[in-house]
């Protein structure tokens, strides 16, 4: 589904402590981006900004190269996983919310409002 | 068979995904079965059995079948939720914070015998008890802590006597519970203890010598001797079933879970509660002496817990409470809301802490951080401020607005989130932010490993094990859960 990112061009050493991960805008965004960022934010300095119209870059700062190329793939690997939940979340999270509507305020006509919600 | 997907999260291990649902159904997939089920791929003729299974557990539908599918799922995430209807039941006094141990990781940093003025005075203890009927809750149990409470025993005696007087009225189920290190308790104290069913809670860390290593009497004497002692005097009194006991972990005990387990079947105890040392009084104080990192309680407790699944095996029904409780949530469809583990985080909702001089606050972590220089947390003091003004202010609302585990980072996309909770005393006092920091966060650690080693457990389902868990999660026997009584 996802080409490995070892394959890929994603991954830049700019300097001896910055790797720059650049993603195409088009595959994904930047909610996944930022919830991925999240949990990397205490082990080196992450910056996110666009590059050019079409890409964002993720720059990484940290002074131990190979912990940083390491760092680089968890951080590619959680955007994957997060841009896959917020592709499932658009399939089903109308569904979800109905759910827990009905739970605590049980819909009278759920087939019309499944039409209305789910379409 | 076409089919559409249902709402879930995943999380990745190793050679695949778990994924769960808000019902709590969970199911284990490979990495090539979760990329066929998520890209619609899994045949009927191929591929029957796990879309069965994923369909019998609501993880996905087929056309026509959804009105019928979010009608369950909402009656079974109603049912998961409805600990949030018990709004406070449980109220916990602070009776005194006069303790005759001085241990080193006392979380409330207990004050000396004679310091009379950290006792909860008896009109203080009504005021509360009016306060603590004006929840809507229909049960209401009242937890006497301290320091140690026996020390303020008339202000038991009123706290009960004043509370069953009101219960008239309002006719809830009432119930009394004493946290107790038992040393002091005497033949004076048997008749209320006895005719109120108030149920005694105290502490064992192990053999005499791990016990009195870290449990140590002001006077120097021996806790465990007179622990002993006072032990069979209450059960004499109230009954062999009448103590339970929880443990606190340490350097000291960490590594002889084994011997701590043995002790606590040798004295007849049904079960042990493994808990971690808390950050907050002498405990954060002495932590660079006392403490140890999040991996290593967790490779006690695998270790613990794999000794009593042996220990039931052999034939001896002892439980360890903590295990029971998540797996009741991972197996069951019941709602089992428990203060310190539950979305949205039950402190102030579920239950609630009064200290000495009438202060309320949603934790006893809180009451500790006060203790410790810091009122975030004060919910207000029942002389000055009305039930309303308590339960309905700011600090209970940013915590139950902060604590819907949607709205938290990691834990809004964690397939563990169904049988995991918040706690946002912690991550404030770790963070300076109720919402917390997951990936630094120790509670988040303990709670990911403890849940890869339970679900790990299951996905191997060694009938064995899988017999010691039912029996513990139902409250029966081996035998009975093998039907081997005839």
């Amino acid at each position: 589904m996802f080409k490995p990112m070892e394959e890929s061009n994603l991954v830049t050493m700019i300097d001896d402590e910055t790797i720059l991960l650049k993603l195409s805008k088009e595959f994904y965004e930047k909610e996944a981006v930022f919830a991925s960022a999240h949990k990397f934010n205490k082990k080196c300095s992450v910056e996110i900004k666009p590059i050019e119209e079409k890409y964002v870059g993720i720059y990484l700062r940290l002074k131990d190269k190979k912990a940083l190329s390491d760092i680089a793939k968890d951080l590619y690997d959680g955007i994957i996983d997060h841009q896959l939940r917020r592709d499932l979340e658009k399939e089903f999270g109308a569904i979800r919310e109905l759910i827990v509507r009905h739970a605590f305020f049980p819909v009278s006509n759920l087939q019309n409002e499944i039409q209305s919600n789910t379409k | 068979m076409s089919y559409k997907l249902l709402p879930f999260s995943f999380n990745r291990y190793d050679d695949g995904c778990f994924i769960s649902n808000m019902a709590g159904n969970f199911y284990f997939l490979n990495k090539s079965n979760f990329a066929k089920f998520i890209n619609r791929q899994f045949s009927l003729e191929n591929d029957s059995a796990i879309l069965h299974d994923l369909e019998s557990r609501h993880f996905l539908y087929r056309d026509g079948d959804l009105a019928t599918v979010v009608d369950l799922l909402a009656t079974k995430y109603r049912t998961r939720k409805h600990f949030i209807a018990d709004f406070t039941s449980l109220h916990m006094m602070v009776i005194t914070l006069r303790c005759n141990h001085k241990c080193e990781y006392c979380q409330v940093s207990s004050e000396e015998s004679d310091a009379f003025k950290y006792d909860m005075a008896p009109e203080t203890a009504k005021r509360i008890v009016e306060n603590i009927f004006q929840s809507p809750s229909p049960c209401i149990k009242i937890e006497f802590q301290g320091g140690e409470p026996l020390l303020n025993w008339d202000t038991i005696v009123a706290t009960v006597n004043y509370a069953k007087e009101l219960n008239k009225s309002y006719n809830k189920r009432l119930d009394f519970v004493i946290c107790t290190n038992l040393t002091l308790l005497e033949a004076k104290h048997f008749a209320l203890i006895k005719e109120n069913r108030i149920a005694i809670s105290t502490s064992l860390d192990g053999t005499r010598l791990l016990h009195d290593k870290q449990r140590v009497m002001r006077n120097c004497s021996s806790s465990y001797d007179l622990f002993r002692k006072k032990l069979d005097v209450a059960r004499e009194a109230f009954g062999t079933g009448s103590v339970d006991a929880l443990m606190t972990t340490t350097v000291t005990n960490i590594d002889q879970i084994d011997a701590v387990v043995d002790e606590y079947i040798s004295l007849g105890f049904r079960g042990i509660f493994f808990r971690a040392l808390n950050p907050y009084g002498d405990a954060s104080k002495n932590a660079p002496k006392l403490g140890y990192k999040v991996d290593k309680f967790v490779d006690a407790y695998k270790k613990g817990l794999d000794y009593i699944i042996k220990k039931n095996l052999e034939g001896r029904f002892f439980l360890e409470y903590y295990t029971t409780l998540l797996l009741r949530r991972i197996l069951t469809p019941f709602s089992t809301g428990f203060v310190d583990l539950q979305f949205p985080s039950g402190a102030g909702i579920s239950g609630a802490i009064y200290d000495y001089n009438g202060d309320v606050f949603p934790a006893d972590e809180a009451r500790m951080l006060k203790r410790m220089g810091d009122s975030k947390f004060l919910m207000g003091n029942v002389f000055r401020n009305t039930y309303r003004d308590i339960f309905n202010g700011s600090v209970i609302r940013e915590i139950a607005e902060k604590t819907c585990a949607e709205c938290m980072p990691e834990c809004s996309s964690c397939a563990y989130q169904p049988y995991c909770g918040a706690d946002p005393i912690r991550n404030y006092l770790e963070t300076n932010d109720i919402v917390g920091y997951r990936p630094l966060s120790d509670f988040c650690k303990k709670h990911m490993l403890i849940f890869d080693f339970l679900f790990e457990k299951i996905k191997n389902n060694n009938p064995d094990e899988m017999d010691v868990f039912w029996s513990w999660i139902t409250g029966r026997p081996l035998k009975d859960i093998r039907c081997e009584n005839n």
